[in-house]
């Protein structure tokens, strides 16, 4: 097996909230080698988007990495100096954001969003940086870059946005990208254009990508390899092909028949009962349990721990050796 | 979609006029919905799909009649809307909103916001509707003693079965509902459309159904309307508008939607450039500069409303 570009072990991070202290990611494990692409699947809540700001150093106060490691290309970052993050983060990891409104800043043109990354981290002058910017505008596929770089965000449509956020998150020729769902602001039509992108732009550049969705088309069509969370942890894991044929945890099963298909149009939906629970309040033992229709007392009890390998398996007590499943 | 129509649109339009530029000098126009004819009978589901801005919202408030067309115009139960509502469509039509955060009234209890309806109509006594806000709340399959709680205290999806229930207490015929369920996770968002489909089938309801989610739009819709632009460019029964579109918009908005199957790459159609601005749309049939298919007759006109096979109606020159 190839090393991983970046590898987490039982990243925990945790709120301390006035009631006391909340677990939004808990006991992560998860490996992205360099060339692919995992997606990281989710409901709102359920940790995914806190376990890539982990990594990055972002976990927005009260939030605190609690426990665990994050290697990347065999460095610890947990725990890392601010001034040590800033040299890492945009230059060999970086974020795409999911609100192409929010994720800009509105009194500077594109280029100068750029260019500014190109600078910091490339040392390139000023007028190097923007002549670059320029060239990742075109290789994003907006036309016109030259002129386009002295744009201010609003002056672009929603999709000719996330193209800009494409092009800072690779500026510096990150090895991994972390991409918070990055496509869900967009239209369909639009969508489809800049998967497609991500991926043409990652087969040239053979960076590693951990793709956060809560869109199972979005999996099928774009990733390899999952990991499907639930209530800050990993539920389960397998490659997509696996997981969409055979899912072994129920949330897994749960979401994919919760899904209307356009192969099926009329089907009836078989949903998942009951909501995602607040993670000040999580259930006891399997977080899942109470919404689960194959709940047994040991689910209320005990955490069922990973079952499997690293590339394939759930945490889910049917899967224990001698369950009655 | 013929026979005896609740909800009739005859050429409707609607246009918007703004101000843009310094101190607000130029004058900006959206036509946001343009020359739309449209039926939905009794108990009934018509979805209305297609891309942010394409004006499918406004088509939605036009009718529940929060706009007023300035061109065109819309029928319930074969009377116009305009100038004087029909009596009893403030009662019989409702509408469930897409943020079930902002939709309801944060400062009033569940009972309160259901039974408002009632009260502004003066629709029975305190102790009938007291009963009534009860068994809704049991259709929506919220426990009764959920009466007295807030809003805060709920989840999105529960929320949403408030606004339903909202809606139901009144016994309306029909119910336009605007992106119902697109701020609600999957596993939630399956709940809410079994439970509209069952409301239908116990209560005989109709549904405008507008949304952007073309698979959602099938889970529920007997005929499905595409809107591009303030256009209306197919109106097809489900099965064959999914099977066999025939409009290249829908063509390609439906071979985008990333299908829950590795096994299945798709063939994807491509397009040219980037979606225009409604402000300024293209001559002709909008979507001729980013139509694979596009001859000489698309940038000269927009091609008439015409039925090209049974029940298929389509706006397009290939036709």
């Amino acid at each position: 097996m190839e090393a991983s570009v970046l590898s987490l072990r039982g990243l925990t991070t945790v709120f301390d909230l006035p009631g006391g202290p909340a677990t939004a990611v808990d006991g992560v494990d998860l490996d992205l080698q360099a060339g692919e692409t995992v997606a990281l699947v989710g409901e709102s809540g359920s940790g995914k988007t806190m376990a890539a700001l982990s990594c990055l150093g972002l976990t927005p106060p009260p939030g605190r990495v609690a426990g665990g490691s994050i290697l990347f290309k065999g460095r610890e970052l947990a725990g890392l100096a601010e001034e040590e993050y800033r040299r890492i983060r945009g230059r060999h990891l970086s974020m795409i954001f999911q609100e192409p409104m929010t994720a800009l800043n509105p009194v500077f043109t594109v280029g100068e969003q750029i260019a500014e990354g190109l600078r910091l981290h490339l040392g390139l002058s000023p007028r190097e940086a923007m002549e670059r910017a320029a060239g990742l505008l075109a290789e994003v596929g907006i036309p016109n870059p030259a002129r386009r770089a002295a744009s201010y965000p609003h002056e672009l449509s929603g999709g000719m946005r996330q193209r800009v956020i494409i092009a800072m998150a690779l500026a510096c020729g990150p090895d991994a990208v972390l991409a918070d769902e990055p496509t869900t602001a967009l239209d369909v039509t639009i969508q489809a254009e800049i998967l497609d992108l991500l991926g043409r732009l990652q087969d040239e550049r053979g960076m590693a990508v951990l793709l956060i969705t809560h869109d199972l088309g979005v999996v099928a069509q774009s990733a390899r390899r999952a990991a499907v969370m639930y209530a800050g942890r990993v539920v389960e894991r397998g490659a997509v092909d696996d997981l969409f044929r055979e899912p072994l945890h129920p949330y897994t099963r749960g979401l994919l028949t919760s899904l209307p298909r356009l192969d099926a149009p009329g089907a009836r939906l078989t949903p998942i009962a009951g909501a995602v629970p607040d993670i000040a309040a999580l259930p006891s033992g399997c977080h899942f349990h109470p919404r689960c229709p194959h709940a047994f007392a040991r689910c209320r009890a005990e955490v069922p721990p990973a079952f499997g390998d690293a590339r394939r398996g759930a945490r889910c007590w049917l899967l224990a050796p001698g369950s009655a499943a | 979609m013929s026979g005896a129509s609740l909800l009739e649109l005859r050429e409707v339009s609607r246009r918007y006029v703004g101000r843009e530029g310094p101190l607000g000098l130029r004058r900006t126009a959206v036509q946001a919905v343009q020359g739309i004819s449209l039926g939905l009978g009794a108990g009934q589901t018509l979805g209305l799909v297609g891309e942010s801005g394409c004006g499918k919202s406004t088509l939605g408030r036009l009718a529940v009649a929060l706009e007023r067309p300035d061109g065109g115009e819309v029928r319930y139960r074969g009377a116009p809307l305009w100038p004087d509502l029909p009596s009893a469509f403030r009662r019989e039509v409702q509408m469930v909103f897409q943020d079930p955060y902002s939709s309801l009234n944060p400062r009033l209890s569940i009972g309160r916001i259901v039974r408002e309806g009632l009260d502004v109509h003066g629709i029975g006594d305190a102790a009938s509707r007291r009963e009534r806000v009860a068994e809704v709340l049991g259709l929506v399959g919220l426990p009764p003693g959920h009466a007295a709680r807030y809003p805060h205290e709920f989840s999105g999806g529960q929320r949403q079965r408030v606004a339903i229930a909202r809606c139901l207490a009144l016994e309306p015929k029909l119910i336009v509902c605007d992106e119902p369920v697109s701020a609600l996770d999957v596993s939630i968002q399956a709940q809410i459309v079994n439970l509209l489909r069952d409301l239908q089938e116990r209560m005989g309801l109709a549904y405008l159904f507008i949304s952007h989610d073309l698979s959602v739009v099938g889970a529920i819709c007997d005929a499905v309307a595409v809107m591009y632009l303030g256009r209306l460019m197919e109106l097809a029964p489900r099965g064959q508008l999914f099977k066999e579109p025939l409009h290249p918009y829908t063509q390609t908005l439906l071979s985008a939607v990333p299908v829950p199957d590795p096994a299945r790459a798709r063939q994807r159609i491509r397009l040219a450039g980037e979606p225009p601005s409604p402000y300024a749309p293209p001559a002709g049939c909008p979507f001729h500069p980013r139509c694979p298919r596009a001859f000489a007759p698309c940038p000269g006109e927009f091609p008439a409303w015409r039925e090209a096979a049974p029940g298929r109606f389509v706006s397009c020159h290939l036709y």
